[in-house]
């Protein structure tokens, strides 16, 4: 009885870590770039939306989706002012750069936000859902929707969509795509405008979990690292199932002994890369840093 | 000829200047809070000389907890400025040398000591917050026999076991922890007890705690389970804690993650009673955070605020007023104000032959000493603790229906001996 409630929470908390995840992976797939302010960009769009919330009295979802907005131009923003200056650097410039970046909007966060913890509304609110003697809130069932859409969503696009090919072709050559015509300094942008609001959704949906400041998101950042590792840093289903199997792996070694339970659950995924070093779903890259 | 003329010239220079130095620096001070240039000791006591009396402290300044460092500093600033300005102890102004900024690390609390001790000189180091800088000096304190006036943390290293030179106030996790199970399972009767606690000094010192006395107050411990700081899926403990039929929840953490633990135990349903450390008795941020699944909870408290019309409240509230341009107080600034209070009762016990011994047995003999904000502190032969007695606090929902954290007792709480 409690491992099948273990399990639904361990999913709940997984798709929390699955979308911090989809944002690492989508912008490391098509900019070569592995974000290490990905978290932080989340944190901003967050209180972004928590003061369109609370200073300006919006409403939840006119403010969601604003910060969606803000967050996309900040996304696209780093890319066109940190990034593109970079792109003839090598990738270990482009990692501290964006390590440099993680300091700096935490500081100015910090600065403009203050360092008090705030509650930040949930999405949906209502009583818990028992079925069958398991019990769901809302907001779990919400986030876990959101993961698997936002999965389902980018999969589709870069399989069929024309954006979806030209961000496959940037990734995989960005000078023969430039030489075929592909517009790259706008598509890397809208990469990373995408992999904005996908940062900013992400950290909406934790806020209500975690309450809102500035270092909301640091130990979130760690779990999706690990999340997207687990699943292949290339594959956006592998993020997500990654991020699933970290939140129940944890949930049910926690079971067993609460003070291995962080270890434990690394240990079990240094052991999968050892054994398939892709991830679980995701394809060996020959030519990386 | 010429270099011989240019190192017998140099060498005068040199001998010039060494005489110009061990001329004993003229004495200035007026005895205000700025720093002078000290007079050279006329007896062997570091930082004191007939008319001051040096101290200095460690607290962050800058960083994440520099709200409440600043807040300290200034609470005890404002204490210190007040005795000054009526004559300072015995004749000697008290001067604040530094706060040293730590950004609340290890490595520069520990810099902090050394550098007020070694190179400043000072006598006793106030104010004294946080728990990396603390763990980190305490050591050095010991082999260095500073006294220590109140250092800010909750980990049971100030008091236990006791140091001749290191005086704290605010109960550590330990003694705490122990009250709270007393507690629960005697005054509530609650005695199936599950603890959930953070993978870090503060929870394991809670957890020893409730062990060390859960079976002499006639209770058991039916399940524990520890979670990471920052944690937030609590599923597990919280499932683990309902099946096992516990009645009360120790939560012995930080405040998210209690809030996380309270939501859980609302959400899956566990009625058992909780109760926390007093570090989570926040009566403003934890109905904002944790709503309704927080009324019920039992805080642990060591400043008894029931009557926020007592004269000494007010007292404090003027003083602090006084020096921060008629600024209102906070928790912070109250503990920075006590830390000053304990420091100038000592040197005022210790009398006019000031002395670190003097100063040390002072206020190793305080019974029950009350000051403005300070309250009931006692200390003894091999106790160190300070504070022992609680003031529990309870939240409720009032008749408006806003969730508001009350006293419980009035009359302090302590463990049964």
């Amino acid at each position: 009885m409690i491992l099948a409630q273990q399990i639904i929470s361990g999913l709940a908390t997984g798709s929390l870590y699955a979308l911090a995840a989809l944002g690492l992976v989508l912008i490391f797939k098509t900019s070569d770039v592995v974000n290490f302010a990905q978290g932080e960009m989340a944190m901003f769009g967050t209180f972004f939306a928590f003061t369109l919330l609370t200073t300006a009295g919006l409403p939840y979802w006119g403010a969601f989706i604003l910060a969606l907005v803000f967050a996309a131009l900040f996304g696209a923003a780093i890319e066109r002012v940190v990034l593109r200056p970079l792109s003839k650097a090598p990738l270990i410039s482009v990692l501290i750069a964006t390590l440099g970046l993680f300091q700096i909007i935490n500081g100015v966060a910090g600065w403009i936000w203050g360092y008090e913890l705030q509650p930040f509304p949930a999405a949906v609110s209502g009583a818990p859902i028992a079925f069958a003697g398991i019990i769901f809130t809302l907001q779990n069932l919400l986030n876990m929707g959101v993961a698997l859409l936002v999965m389902l969503g980018f999969f589709l696009l870069f399989k069929y969509s024309i954006l979806g090919i030209a961000m496959r072709a940037v990734a995989e050559n960005r000078v023969a795509a430039k030489l075929m015509g592909v517009p790259t300094d706008r598509v890397l942008a809208i990469t990373w405008g995408l992999g904005g609001v996908l940062a900013a959704t992400a950290g909406i949906l934790t806020a209500p979990v975690t309450n809102l400041d500035i270092n909301m998101m640091a130990s979130l950042q760690i779990k999706a690292f690990t999340a997207a590792v687990l699943g292949g840093f290339t594959s956006l289903p592998g993020a997500v199932i990654g991020g699933l199997t970290l939140g129940v792996l944890e949930n049910l070694v926690g079971q067993v002994n609460s003070q291995l339970q962080t270890p434990f659950a690394f240990g079990l995924i240094v052991l999968v890369l050892v054994v398939r070093p892709g991830g679980l779903l995701g394809t060996i890259q020959r030519k990386k840093v | 000829m010429k270099r011989f003329l240019a190192i017998a010239l140099s060498m005068a220079l040199v001998l010039m200047v060494l005489a110009g130095c061990s001329e004993p620096a003229k004495e200035t001070d007026k005895g205000s809070t700025t720093p002078t240039t000290p007079a050279a000791p006329k007896v062997e006591v570091p930082g004191v000389t007939d008319t001051t009396v040096r101290i200095g402290g460690f607290a962050a300044q800058s960083g994440p907890v520099a709200p409440i460092g600043i807040s300290v500093r200034k609470g005890f600033e404002a204490y210190i400025k007040s005795v000054n300005d009526a004559g300072g102890v015995h004749g000697r102004k008290i001067e604040i040398v530094k706060v040293v900024d730590d950004e609340f690390t290890a490595a520069k609390g520990l810099a902090a000591s050394k550098e007020l001790v070694e190179s400043d000189k000072v006598f006793a180091l106030a104010p004294v917050l946080g728990t990396p800088g603390v763990q980190a000096s305490v050591d050095y304190w010991v082999e260095k026999n500073i006294p220590v006036v109140y250092p800010m943390t909750g980990i049971e290293q100030t008091a236990h076991p006791a140091k001749k030179n290191v005086f704290a106030v605010q109960p550590n996790n330990f003694d705490e922890a122990r009250i709270l199970t007393q507690y629960a399972v005697k005054d509530l009767g609650k005695k199936k007890v599950a603890v959930l606690w953070q993978n870090s000094d503060m929870g394991k010192q809670g957890l020893k705690g409730v062990q060390e006395i859960i079976k002499s107050v006639g209770g058991e411990i039916v399940h524990d389970a520890s979670h990471e700081a920052k944690a937030v899926d609590f599923a597990t403990p919280v499932l683990n804690a309902k099946s096992k039929g516990a009645e009360a929840v120790i939560i012995y953490t930080t405040l998210a993650e209690s809030v996380g633990i309270m939501k859980e135990m609302q959400k899956q349903g566990l009625t058992a009673v909780p109760l926390t450390s007093y570090v989570n008795a926040d009566p403003v941020n934890l109905p904002k955070l944790a709503g309704d699944a927080s009324v019920g909870l039992i805080t642990g408290g060591w400043v008894p605020v029931a009557d926020p019309n007592s004269p000494d409240i007010k007292k404090f509230g003027e003083i602090y007023a006084k020096y921060n341009n008629n600024e209102a107080p906070n928790a912070y600034s109250t503990a920075g104000f006590i830390a000053a209070e304990l420091l100038v009762k000592g040197l005022q016990d210790a009398g006019k032959e000031l002395t670190q011994e003097k100063f040390v047995n002072a206020l190793e003999a305080l019974k029950n000493w009350n000051g403005i904000m300070a309250k009931d502190i006692s200390y003894g032969p091999g106790d160190r603790r300070g504070s022992t007695a609680f003031y529990l606090n309870k939240v409720q929902k009032n008749d408006k229906g806003e969730i508001v954290m009350l006293p419980i007792n009035t009359q302090p709480y302590r463990l049964a001996k």
